[in-house]
């Protein structure tokens, strides 16, 4: 380190030496108001734990949602966190892959709001769950086929690899904090940056471990954020909604969840940059390259947009003339129009008119678009659960005080957290921005157009349905005064029958001179019980011949003795007759199985009580059927093991970093 | 509250978990009890359906009270306000919604249940039989199989449901659902073991006109109480169809088309009563949500 500073100029050392100042001071020195700003938080998170002990004393009634809007701001709010947690993502691996380097001195606050907003967002669905003490179950029976299972996981290990990430490149930073702080900082502090430091002393093999474990995390931590919100998002597009049965969710979240981790570090930077004294460093040239990719982010998604509403809109399947109504025109349309006007096209504008292209006009623009995705999320949950399901009246949702109130006790937790990093680590990464010394020219602007977001507005038809009306069989029946002529019935049948076996029967139907009548109607029946029930069951009808003769197929899945009986009702020229045969039914086999839709190992395989139906359903041996709902998740399997390996290889990295202190 | 002692049945707590333990990854089983249909393993067994005759369905309107199958089913079930777990929707006939016909909707049966595939816990789960029922004693109450369930006949504990004193008594069982449990998804569990027992289940027992048959498709064969039916031929000859069928759910409930015309009522004669729970008299001060 002290080789570093001396083989640099002058001018770098004074720069490098106001960067180490500013960067470290706020972690020795305090200010009242930062008490006083804690102790608000503290008030507004205590409220909100009021508030949560309310609803777990009288369950999910003290909120708006019921059974039919039966998600709502907590849900909106869980994915509207896990979006902006994308900020560290974008901005550490995907910046840092493409040799960006005006962001190294925001990288520390981006993966800062990442790991923040991981933690704060997955509190959303322990606190929506109706059951919380049973939270257990997912880890005991936790099913591989489920969304919900997916975001645990998913979530895990995107936190998991967002926490290495974050402490990766603090470890220089610490040790500089131990180094250059020591007796100013209390006890705690050095113990931290001692242990969290791992022995770090800039060796050139502690380098070289350090930006292998970096070169990692940086390569593996995209597929993994995308995954997150894409995995998000299927807990939407895996059911059978209108507004929801879509295939373009998944990438529309994950830019939806960029969109506004972009905007959620801008505001933090704009935040951070005034109260720490960062204003050398975090420039004008910081904000102008988000705001950029704000920009572009807008024109992304006006695109998703646009895709959404033009395929739904053009085609206005069931229930989306109703969708459509209801976000443009009905009750959601002071939403939906802030959503798409003030919230997607507005900061684009505000960013690429030059007049407003500075640090205050492109903050503005990243809290409209912060505000504008929130919005999003509560619309794609809110209104998309509106659409009726069936033949009932839309219900209503309104958010409850308790709702609101640990929606903001979120905030306040989410500002807490970075607040109290503040005192704990330097929230510029120190190193990295030493290295690439000085403020970067401001990259080339690229002439982004103004995304111009067309939604379509779709007529509102009504599908009628055609009811169907039933022709009459009209039979020309001969009046005749006469007496009816007798009939007889001849009946040919086998004895014997295996259950579901078709049998084969003849019926002759004659007058009572022999002679054939032809174009009667044959009943057949059987005698049947069932649940309490019983009587005779039509098994087949058919009409005589001119020989008098009908032949007929029928089955029976009862096993037992059966009196078939075949019935000629008579009509105006032929009085009724009937007749008998004994059929044996045997067997016990089982008939019906059912033939259920595809089934995809490892995502809706359905779990099945009971040996006989999982034969049934897989056609496996036994074993093998009963192990396979169990085995079926090793595609997930393999890709968390993956991930998780390469995790390890970044702890195996930083042991090393530790080992080569002790050694030398 | 009226000092019921509702809590007296939370014995379940921890319970279940244990009992079911790690054996089960995966495969959906009940906690405690084995499932009285896994148990036969032998033979043949039931494959439970419904045919719903929509010619014979007037919301009865012709007796002037309240859709009495889900009345029987409230009061065999005790299903809390305001579940109605066979519910009868109005459903239009045409663009105006001059004519309409009722639709008596229970839980549809799936066998590709979009429910049972996102649940996180297999506390729903599909049953031999064709069934698919929830386990209320793992349900953790994230709601994800409601959101699934394209026919909106998934239901929600949302408070301390009001039950009538005799409710509580009952022994939990998951073809059975009852007492109810707060933070928990209910639903019609099609009645199994009614059936077993010889019995057509409450909402076939409820309804006087016969529309409701209860059957088994492995006998093919099915029952109002009035006519035995061979299932097959019974839904082909009357074109009987299944609701959503575009959606691949496979629903075991069939319906023949119609608007009550077999039991006179007219398509443009509209409305029905409102369901009671008839215990809410009992439970003084309780407090109960809306759908």
């Amino acid at each position: 380190m002290e080789a570093l500073e001396r083989a640099a100029p002058a001018t770098t050392r004074d720069w490098t030496a106001r960067l180490e100042r500013a960067a470290l001071a706020p972690l020795v020195s305090t200010s009242r108001r930062y008490f006083v700003w804690v102790g608000f938080l503290v008030l507004v998170i205590a409220w909100a734990l009021y508030a949560w002990a309310t609803q777990l004393q009288d369950g999910l009634i003290v909120t708006g949602m019921r059974d039919r809007i039966s998600w709502g701001v907590y849900i909106a709010s869980f994915v509207f966190f896990i979006g902006i947690s994308h900020a560290g993502t974008l901005l550490s691996a995907i910046l840092r892959a493409a040799k960006a380097r005006w962001q190294l001195s925001i990288t520390r606050m981006a993966e800062l709001i990442t790991v923040v907003a991981l933690i704060v967002g997955a509190l959303f669905p322990f606190i929506d769950m109706g059951r919380p003490d049973r939270f257990m179950n997912l880890l005991w029976f936790g099913r591989w086929q489920s969304p919900l299972i997916w975001d645990i996981l998913a979530i895990a290990t995107y936190l998991t690899g967002s926490t290495l990430y974050l402490l990766l490149p603090l470890i220089p930073d610490f040790a500089l904090a131990r180094d250059r702080l020591g007796a100013s900082a209390n006890r705690f502090q050095r113990a931290l940056f001692t242990t969290a430091a791992v022995g770090y002393h800039d060796t050139p093999s502690q380098r070289s471990a350090l930006d292998k474990a970096m070169t990692t995390m940086m390569i593996i931590i995209i597929p993994v954020a995308v995954s997150v919100h894409t995995v998000v998002s299927w807990i939407f597009a895996m059911t059978l909604r209108v507004p929801m049965n879509t295939t373009v969710f998944g990438p529309f979240f994950v830019a939806g969840a960029i969109y506004s981790g972009i905007a959620a570090i801008i505001v933090l930077m704009a935040v951070l940059r005034r109260i720490l004294r960062l204003e050398e460093f975090i420039t004008i040239t910081q904000f102008k390259g988000l705001g950029y990719l704000l920009a572009a982010f807008t024109l992304i998604m006006g695109y998703f947009n646009l895709q959404e509403y033009a395929v739904h809109g053009y085609k206005l399947e069931e229930g989306m003339p109703f969708h459509f109504a209801q976000l443009m025109t009905g009750p959601f349309w002071p939403l939906f129009w802030t959503y798409i006007l003030g919230c997607i096209v507005l900061p684009g504008l505000i960013v690429l008119y030059p007049r407003t292209r500075n640090i205050r006009g492109i903050t503005a623009a990243a809290l409209l678009a912060l505000l504008g995705m929130w919005i999003e999320r509560y619309l794609i949950v809110v209104a998309g659960f509106r659409v009726p399901l069936m033949p009932y009246a839309p219900a209503d949702y309104a958010p409850t005080w308790v709702e609101w109130s640990i929606l903001a006790g979120a905030f306040a937790l989410f500002a807490l957290i970075i607040s109290l990093f503040t005192k704990l680590f330097p929230v510029i990464s120190i190193w990295e921005v030493r290295e690439h010394r000085g403020p970067e020219p401001a990259p080339a602007s690229s002439g982004l157009a103004s995304g111009r977001i067309r939604a379509v507005g779709a007529g509102v038809l009504a599908f009628g349905m055609i009811a169907g009306s039933g022709a009459g069989l009209i039979l020309g029946g001969q009046a005749g005064a006469a007496d009816p002529i007798a009939t007889r019935i001849e009946v040919a049948l086998p004895a014997k029958a295996g259950i579901g076996q078709t049998v084969q029967a003849q019926a002759r139907l004659v007058d009572d001179k022999g002679g054939p009548v032809a174009g009667a109607q044959l009943k057949f029946s059987a005698s049947l019980a069932f649940l309490g029930a019983g009587g005779r069951v039509a098994l087949v009808e058919a009409l005589t011949d001119k020989a008098g003769v009908v032949n007929v197929e029928f089955d029976l899945r009862t096993a037992r003795e059966h009196e078939i009986r075949v019935i000629f009702s008579g009509n105006d020229r032929y009085a009724p007759s009937n007749a008998a045969a004994t059929l044996t039914v045997t067997g016990e086999a089982q008939l019906y199985v059912e033939h259920v839709g595809i089934r995809v190992p490892g995502l809706n395989e359905a779990p099945v009580v009971g040996r006989a139906e999982a034969t049934d359903q897989t056609g496996l041996p036994l074993l093998f059927a009963q192990l396979w709902p169990a085995m079926s998740g090793w595609p997930i399997a393999l890709v968390l093991i993956i991930v998780w390996s390469l995790y390890g290889y970044v702890a195996v990295q930083v042991a090393h970093i530790s080992r080569a202190e002790q050694s030398s | 509250m009226a000092g019921i002692p509702r809590r007296g049945l939370m014995k379940f707590f921890g319970a279940g978990i244990v009992a079911a333990g790690l054996t089960s990854v995966g495969v959906g089983h009940v906690a405690g009890s084995p499932h009285p249909a896994a148990a036969q393993a032998k033979g043949r067994l039931r494959r439970w359906a419904m045919v719903i005759d929509l010619r014979k369905c007037d919301g009865c309107q012709s007796i002037g009270k309240p859709p009495q199958c889900t009345q029987a089913c409230i009061e065999g079930h005790f299903a809390p306000e305001p579940m109605e777990w066979i519910q009868i929707y109005e459903s239009p006939l045409d663009a105006e919604a001059k004519a309409t016909q009722f639709l008596p909707t229970p839980c549809q049966q799936c066998q590709n249940p979009p429910c049972v595939n996102v649940c996180p816990v297999a506390a729903t789960f599909s049953t031999p039989e064709g069934t698919v029922l929830i386990d209320q004693q793992r349900c953790i109450g994230c709601r994800l199989c409601m959101e699934a369930c394209p026919y909106d006949r998934r239901f929600f504990n949302w408070g301390n449901a009001p039950l009538p004193p005799e409710a509580l008594f009952l022994e939990y069982h998951p073809e059975h659902q009852s007492p109810a449990i707060r933070g928990t998804v209910m639903k019609c569990d099609f009645c199994p073991d009614v059936a077993r027992a010889g019995r057509l289940p409450y909402c076939a027992q409820g309804c006087h006109n016969g529309a409701i048959y209860y059957g088994d498709l492995e006998e093919d064969i099915a029952t109002n109480g009035f006519e035995v039916v061979k299932l097959s031929k019974f839904a082909a000859d009357n074109n009987a169809y299944r609701l959503k069928e575009e959606l691949g759910t496979e629903p075991r409930v069939r319906y023949i088309p119609g608007h009550g015309e077999l039991v006179g009522r007219s398509p443009k004669k509209k409305g029905r009563l409102p369901t009671v729970w008839p215990w809410q008299r009992l439970v003084e001060g309780a407090r109960t949500w809306k759908r």
